[in-house]
């Protein structure tokens, strides 16, 4: 009778139900670890995407910046003078070559101009 | 599957083994998450986190119209990392032939390298074609020692010397040195942040936070049109260079609330290169050239006299012939006349006859309009250094002040001090003080109050004296057929043993409806150095083009011949 229940005792014990329980827990400690590694990966991944998308934006600013600098440079007055009178060789108009035809023509600049009889 | 006693035993051994190994990691975890967080945290943070200064963008400032004047961008600053005095010395050599440098900071730089520096400059803020240039040295480079690069910002003044005195300048570092440029600086310069990024294994950026954001420098419109500052300051220079004059100051201002448009000095200088450029160039005379105004002051002498009514303009003095004798000094005029009226002393510009003026109007009278027309105090224009000029209490004043000051001398004043009286004069009597700041940050500055100083009657009859001034007087060549100016001009001697003089022209116009004043002043011009001469041609010139480019068109005769 002893001997029988050492048997059932020892049968009780093999890894079958037990094993099953550690397979579970490592299961769900993996998915854990996996969740919270992917998840931790993810934000690093848009960390990564945020910056490179901050660095456009500052790029793209910055070449706004340095267009609108450029621009100004071409309209420079004095570079746009040399072109208008050594290349297209106009000359500045004298005064009297201005002659006011219509009233409605004048911007706000003109409204306070001497009336032309 | 049975288990015998000794499988049993290695099993639990494993367990055990296992059990312990876990058991370590959870101590050495709680050790160092717990008991060593502080310094670990500190460890961690220092390898991966960086906190570094964020340099702010400087304001840019545009003109009345939105042209840009002056802008910050990024550009590149490279440096040298000496871990070799013989390879950093080799690599400069071939860096040196692809930037430009002065053959001092060459010398320098080997110095440097040769002193065994750690960290050397090579140069700071490379245009686009050095930085291309030094970038292919960079990546060919095998040596220990490293050309590497820095972001920085760069100021950038693309209307070349444009405005350049109004602007002034900024050092390396974006300090503002001059100008607009230091009067503002804590406005356009912004404010330093702080971020704290972390890094990656491979030292990439995966996050950014900023401990306190930058806040960028504000934008600044300024009242000058860049047009009518072009065109002044070419014509300025041409007039400075015929005459072979030391320099030259003009201010154009708007007549109804005193913005300045224009304020154009000569010689100029490139806004850019201002560390290189003498601090004499740099100043803007404009508010801190201080002269003897000379006959131009004879309209402020007028004005007092009439407001006051101690003078009527029919009013006849003697001129002496001449030469008027007062104490042991000798008051002297160019083109002697007997006797002339209140009008043509202004008109024909006679000292005498100012001299005579002064006398009847009294020196506590003629103090008191000299103040109430500004000068012996700053404009408060808003830019650095303005002067505030040289104006003596009577109770200060010798024999002659009274009678020098008559015609403009025993008096240092700006020439924007005189474009403020003038300019009193062209808007109806009112003190309008000059300035040049539109905006800032989108909120518009308002003018100053006017206060009135002249009666309508008095402010008449100057105007039609100073018309007079230039249709018949000493400012003939200032006239332009079709629109009318009133002005005056002045030639004041300065107090040396040569003989160097500054003439002036101060005027506004169209006289029926004033929307421009303009004021002249030459330095030290060599051949012809009357103000009539020097100044007024220039005065015209400058009109000619304002008139066209305000609109102000020509009243015309019938029989006027137009060209076309």
């Amino acid at each position: 009778m002893t001997k029988i229940r050492d048997t059932k005792s020892r049968t009780n014990a093999t890894p079958g139900t037990g094993n099953g329980m550690w397979l579970l827990v490592s299961i769900i400690t993996f998915i854990l670890i996996f969740g919270y590694l992917s998840l931790n990966l993810k934000n690093v991944d848009f960390g990564y995407e945020m910056q490179e998308l901050s660095e456009r934006e500052q790029e793209l600013k910055e070449e706004i910046n340095k267009l609108r600098a450029a621009k100004a440079s071409l309209l420079n007055l004095e570079r746009v003078e040399d072109i208008v009178i050594n290349k297209l060789k106009y000359q500045y108009p004298e005064p009297e070559q201005f002659i006011k035809v219509f009233e409605d023509d004048l911007s706000d600049k003109g409204d306070k101009g001497d009336k032309v009889p | 599957m049975k288990i015998n006693n000794s499988e049993h035993k290695r099993v639990f051994a494993l367990f055990v083994f296992f059990s312990l190994w876990v058991l370590f990691i959870a101590v050495s975890l709680v050790r160092i998450q717990v008991f060593n967080y502080g310094k670990n945290v500190s460890k961690v943070r220092a390898q991966s986190n960086r906190v570094f200064p964020v340099n702010p963008k400087r304001g840019t400032i545009y003109d009345s119209e939105g042209e840009v004047l002056a802008i910050s961008i990024k550009a590149k600053s490279a440096f040298l990392s000496n871990k070799n005095n013989i390879q950093s010395l080799a690599l400069f050599k071939s860096i040196r032939r692809q930037v430009r440098l002065t053959s001092e900071e060459k010398e320098n730089i080997e110095s440097r390298i040769r002193r065994g520096e750690k960290f050397i400059w090579i140069k700071r803020k490379l245009s686009d074609k050095e930085y291309a240039r030094l970038k292919k040295i960079k990546d060919t480079n095998r040596s220990t020692s490293v050309l590497d690069f820095i972001e920085e910002f760069k100021r950038v003044y693309p209307q070349g010397t444009t405005a350049c005195h109004i602007l002034g300048g900024v050092g390396v570092d974006e300090q503002g040195l001059y100008g607009i440029e230091y009067g503002l600086d804590s406005t356009i310069r912004g404010k330093k942040g702080e971020a704290r990024v972390m890094l990656d294994a491979r030292r990439k950026i995966f996050k950014l936070d900023y401990l306190t954001e930058p806040v960028p420098g504000k934008d600044i419109y300024l009242t000058i049109d860049s047009s009518i500052q072009f065109f002044v300051e070419k014509e300025l220079g041409e007039t400075v260079e015929k005459y072979r004059a030391k320099g030259g100051s003009v201010i154009v201002m708007d007549v109804d609330d005193g913005a300045v448009l224009a304020m154009a000095n000569y010689p100029v200088y490139r806004p850019d290169r201002v560390k290189y450029t003498p601090p004499r160039q740099v100043s803007n005379k404009a508010i801190s050239f201080l002269y003897p105004p000379g006959s131009t002051f004879k309209i402020i002498l007028a004005s007092t006299a009439l407001e006051l009514n101690k003078c009527s303009p029919q009013q006849v003095f003697n001129c002496y012939n001449g030469v008027y004798k007062i104490r042991d000094r000798e008051i002297v005029d160019v083109h002697p006349f007997d006797k002339l009226t209140f009008e043509d002393i202004i008109i024909q510009s006679s000292n005498i006859g100012a001299a005579k003026i002064a006398e009847k109007l009294g020196r506590r009278n003629y103090y008191a309009g000299i103040k109430r027309f500004g000068f012996g105090k700053r404009t408060g224009i808003r830019l650095p250094a303005e002067e505030r000029g040289i104006f003596k209490s009577p109770d200060r004043w010798s024999g002659v002040t009274l009678q020098f000051l008559a015609y403009g001398y025993e008096i240092n004043v700006t020439p924007l001090q005189m474009t403020r009286a003038f300019n009193a004069l062209a808007s109806g009597g009112y003190m309008v003080e000059p300035y040049i700041l539109k905006k800032i940050d989108g909120v518009f500055l308002k003018p100053k109050r006017k206060a009135n100083i002249l009666s309508p009657g008095t402010v008449q009859r100057m105007v039609s004296i100073m018309t007079e001034v230039v249709d018949s007087g000493t400012g003939k060549k200032t006239r332009i057929a079709g629109i009318k100016i009133a002005g005056k001009t002045g030639t004041s001697k300065k107090i040396s043993r040569n003989k160097k003089y500054v003439p002036s022209f101060g005027g506004f116009f169209p006289v029926g409806n004033p929307r421009i004043t303009v004021f002249v002043v030459i330095d030290e011009p060599k051949g012809a150095y009357y103000g009539g001469d020097v100044a007024a041609p220039l005065f015209k010139s400058i009109a000619e083009k304002l008139s066209i480019y305000l609109r102000i068109f020509p009243e015309l005769d019938d029989n006027t011949e137009i060209r076309l």
